[in-house]
């Protein structure tokens, strides 16, 4: 007879301060993906916070130096030689081996968190509810994954807000002030409603805007994603508890009501 | 008699057991039985849902919307925006039409997850069933008199 594992091998969720950690099920080609799109991305997918955190500083900082936006703006206007100019090769060679690096780390996490998460489910692990912290209040709670996606597509960190995140919240809206800040975007969208379009372009600072469009839909897509896993981890922990409290109920349903 | 209703997975759910427990029927008397949705095949969980795929789309699409935006005629930031919105359509209908995918996770959708079986006395059931609809029972019925 086989008995029920009574160590903690395959814990499923911790809740803790920052909000709630688990082994997470997204699939891992959009994993890829994600960090493909803004190394670190893929890594916050899976729950890897810290190293999602220093990839994205890495990515913003090494892209900066080797000015490797600017490139890739020439490359797809077809300047071929402009783009060679401005890149710094010595950087970028360093720069494509850690973001290949990140595309298949985070890929191969997410492969195996899912196995993790399946041996979790077999041993039936307890999902923590609440954490009551002195500076905080943490809890799993039923959310719509479009109110986060939209949140996170209006500002990016809100969705991430949204789901109690707040330190990734924070760190991807202080992001968001200073590409708002540094690609000059708002005073560019003026000129392109009330003026011309050349001098729109000319306002804009390619480099800090090409970043844009990758965080918000990664923030985006982090926020929609956030909310499914936690309402598997809610439905789980309340179909564990009333497996517990109300499952072996003794009811004589055709004596009564027949 | 018996009540039967049945319910999403909510909060609501939990008090309402808590409500009917307090006025009086016993634990013994209730039964709650967690419902497995038709669409949890193991098949189904591989597939990605369309707003993920349209995501992803969406924002391949910009950058290189913006990308070559620095060069066309309405310059970069129309063509982001052009580019998220078709990038957007395009992920989210190959993946619903030709793929076959879901659009969202049924999780979004309020469904009956959740069985619960009352046994309670005649002049009590009028009340219980007043307690599951206000705690959000998509349906309620009653069986015996």
């Amino acid at each position: 007879m086989i008995t029920r594992p009574s160590r903690n091998r395959y814990p499923v969720s911790r809740l803790s301060l920052f909000g709630i950690t688990y082994s997470s099920t997204p699939r891992p080609a959009m994993v890829a993906w994600w960090s493909a799109a803004f190394p670190g991305f893929g890594h916050f997918i899976v729950n890897q916070y810290a190293r999602g955190i220093l990839l994205t500083l890495t990515e913003i900082g090494i892209n900066s130096m080797c000015r490797l936006n600017e490139a890739i703006v020439f490359t797809f206007c077809g300047k071929f030689e402009d783009a060679r100019r401005v890149l710094d090769a010595n950087l970028a060679f360093g720069y494509a081996i850690v973001y290949l690096f990140a595309i298949w780390d985070s890929y191969r996490s997410a492969r195996y968190q899912a196995s993790l998460r399946a041996l979790a489910e077999y041993e039936r692990q307890p999902i923590g509810r609440m954490l009551i912290h002195p500076l905080e209040i943490q809890y799993i709670e039923r959310k719509k994954p479009l109110t986060g996606l939209f949140y996170s597509v209006l500002f990016p960190g809100l969705g991430q807000l949204y789901n109690q995140r707040f330190c990734l919240a924070f760190y991807l809206m202080f992001w968001w002030w200073f590409f708002i800040g540094s690609s000059h975007i708002f005073a560019a969208c003026v000129e392109l409603l009330f003026g011309s379009i050349p001098k729109s372009t000319g306002i804009l600072s390619l480099h800090w805007f090409l970043f844009m469009p990758s965080v918000v839909g990664g923030a985006s897509y982090l926020a929609y994603r956030g909310t499914i896993e936690q309402n598997k981890l809610f439905r789980e922990e309340q179909l564990a508890y009333l497996r517990d409290k109300y499952g072996q109920s003794k009811l004589d349903i055709f004596a009564e009501s027949g | 008699m018996l009540l039967i209703g049945c319910f999403a997975n909510t909060i609501e759910l939990e008090q309402a057991l808590a409500v009917i427990e307090q006025s009086g029927i016993e634990r013994r008397h209730i039964l709650a039985v967690g419902m497995d949705l038709l669409t949890e095949k193991p098949e189904d969980s591989k597939k990605n849902d369309a707003v993920e795929v349209g995501t992803a789309w969406a924002t391949a699409c910009a950058v290189i919307g913006v990308a070559v935006g620095f060069r066309l005629a309405w310059g970069p930031i129309v063509w982001g925006l052009v580019g998220a919105a078709v990038g957007f359509c395009a992920g989210f209908c190959l993946q619903r039409l030709i793929r076959g995918g879901r659009p969202r996770p049924r999780d979004f959708a309020w469904l009956p997850e959740v069985t619960v079986i009352v046994q309670c006395p005649a002049h009590k059931s009028d009340d219980i069933r007043t307690v599951m609809y206000r705690s959000g029972a998509l349906s309620v019925g009653k069986s015996g008199i």
